[in-house]
């Protein structure tokens, strides 16, 4: 197996690479985009349910206290 | 009949299908990536040069799995829109939404290999064809499907817009391919899907089977990952994801 | 039925007649884009000739986009769509009335004008002839399939780029048969398959259209 002959595809190169890349580009990108938000919305609901509790805990301890 | 009844009734509810899918995402990963490798490596080391086109053929692996793709997905948003108009279950508009994108993309990617194909073997970058042209087409609907669905400020009314455009085009896409194809033809015959069997070296066509079958895997991947999203944010004011945050906080 | 039909038809038009900027302002649009094509190219007799169908289609076209984002959103600002929600008359009936009153005022115009547009193109008789025989068979597809598109715009605000997005993709068959048939004739090929085709879109749309706009409106609505 040649390294030099396999990346030089036949003369090809500029055409046959491009191609595979940018797919490879595209496909990662279209994994790695929504995990992040995942991983962003979790966070996102985690501070907003937290910043809820701590409201309701403050209105409870209000109406006890007069 | 009864277990796939209860999976389908299972996969409606928001809830349960954040479960099946976060428990289906891994699994999806590693399937699709490694046909993918095994794929690229037979099709870019394997596969032999092809004696008309010389290795610029080797294009043919990202280019007709991502074009078969690009329908296909069309197909599935369209058969979505229809569950969701006529059952008007929740999780059926979630699909159709989220599969709009990783739609495009394909397109996209189907589009611009293909003008690096056409480059070597027609000499240009772009033929105004019946395939690249009805591909082109298919961009277009889905660039209305995402701007439509994009523009509503309510979600209700979006995702039955959404759905009624996606049902209308799936009814004209084979109109436009057909008059499309009418109107001018370059495109090589197709390789594949023929009746006689494939025109195709058993040795070259293995990686291609692969690849698509990889591929599709890699869609059933993203669209489970924007969907499992999607079901978060509709459903961020229901106590089972309240639950589920604060779960992954206490672990 | 018909009466009805007739009668929403009626009030349609002749709503239209009142404002007459809704024919003229599209139908001038028309003719300067029609006349816009020649400057940018050249006045080359064999050129325009050759483009001249597929000019005249595309002006077609775009001047019925123009006018699509209006054709339900007079009645729907005054609530008179809403009030329909609540008679015997269906939407169905509103919105197939309402695509009939649109065609005859905004597309039967730029049919009449054609041949004047053609002879500028220096296109031949039986060219003009197949022109506006195509503009009659297609025109009434591209308002039905534009209807669907305006009613699921009807409440946005920037509707008018977003319908021509999503409706001038679905328009590439009726403009490939309509301009391939002027083209056709000029060198002296049949178009029967064009003219049948063309005719087959029309009584296709006319059978499925008014109902997805009618559910397209009723989901505008919100109801």
């Amino acid at each position: 197996m040649n390294f030099a002959d396999f990346f030089a595809m036949g003369g090809y190169a500029w055409y046959v690479w491009p191609s595979w890349l940018l797919t490879a580009f595209i496909l990662l990108w279209n994994v790695i985009a929504p995990q992040r938000k995942h991983r962003q919305l979790l966070q996102q609901l985690r501070t907003q349910t937290k910043r809820e509790h701590l409201k309701r805990a403050r209105q409870s301890n209000r109406s006890q206290s007069p | 009949m009864n277990v796939l009844l209860k999976f389908y009734h299972r996969l409606g509810s928001p809830r349960e299908f954040y479960k099946i899918s976060s428990a289906l995402i891994p699994w999806l990963g590693w399937t699709s990536l490694i046909l993918i490798l095994l794929a690229s490596y037979l099709g870019l080391v394997v596969a032999p040069s092809d004696y008309q086109q010389g290795d610029s053929y080797r294009i043919i692996y990202v280019h007709v799995p991502s074009a078969w793709l690009s329908m296909f997905i069309y197909v599935v948003l369209a058969v979505s829109a229809a569950i969701g108009l006529i059952w008007r279950m929740k999780m059926a508009y979630v699909i159709m939404i989220c599969s709009a994108a990783p739609g495009a993309w394909f397109t996209m990617v189907a589009l611009i290999t293909g003008s690096l194909w056409g480059k070597p073997m027609w000499g240009t970058w772009w033929e105004w064809d019946a395939r690249l042209t009805s591909e082109l087409l298919l961009m277009f609907l889905y660039i209305g499907i995402i701007a439509l669905y994009n523009s509503f400020d309510e979600r209700r009314v979006a995702e039955k817009s959404t759905a009624i455009l996606a049902i209308v085009g799936v009814i004209n896409v084979p109109i436009i391919h057909y008059s499309v194809e009418w109107w001018n033809t370059l495109h090589q015959g197709s390789t594949v899907m023929r009746a006689d069997g494939p025109a195709m070296d058993v040795r070259m066509l293995w990686p291609l089977l692969i690849m698509a079958f990889g591929f599709n895997l890699y869609y059933g991947l993203t669209l489970m990952q924007r969907a499992r999203n999607q079901v978060l944010v509709q459903e961020a004011r229901s106590s089972w994801v309240q639950s589920l945050v604060t779960e992954r906080e206490q672990q | 039925m018909t009466s009805t039909l007739y009668r929403l038809f009626l009030r349609d038009c002749k709503h239209h007649l009142r404002k007459q900027s809704d024919i003229l302002n599209p139908l001038c649009f028309f003719v300067i884009i029609c006349s816009l094509f020649p400057l940018g190219l050249s006045a080359d007799r064999e050129l325009l000739n050759t483009i001249g169908g597929g000019v005249i289609w595309v002006s077609v076209l775009l001047s019925m986009m123009m006018g699509l984002n209006q054709i339900f959103r007079d009645d729907y600002e005054a609530g008179v769509l809403e009030q329909f929600l609540f008679t015997h008359t269906t939407l169905t009936q509103v919105a197939l009335a309402k695509i009939a009153a649109f065609w005859c005022l905004s597309a039967l115009p730029m049919i009449i004008l054609a041949p004047v547009m053609g002879t500028a193109y220096h296109l031949n008789g039986d060219q003009i002839l197949v022109l506006m025989m195509g503009l009659t068979l297609g025109t009434p597809t591209l308002a039905l399939l534009g209807s669907i598109g305006a009613a699921l715009t009807l409440n946005l605000k920037n509707g008018g780029v977003l319908l021509a997005i999503l409706i001038l993709p679905l328009f590439a068959p009726v403009l490939i048969f309509g301009a391939g048939m002027v083209s056709a004739v000029g060198m002296g090929l049949p178009v029967n398959a064009q003219l049948s085709l063309l005719g087959a879109l029309m009584f296709g749309s006319l059978s499925l259209a008014p109902f997805a706009t009618s559910f397209a409106l009723k989901n505008s609505l919100d109801y």
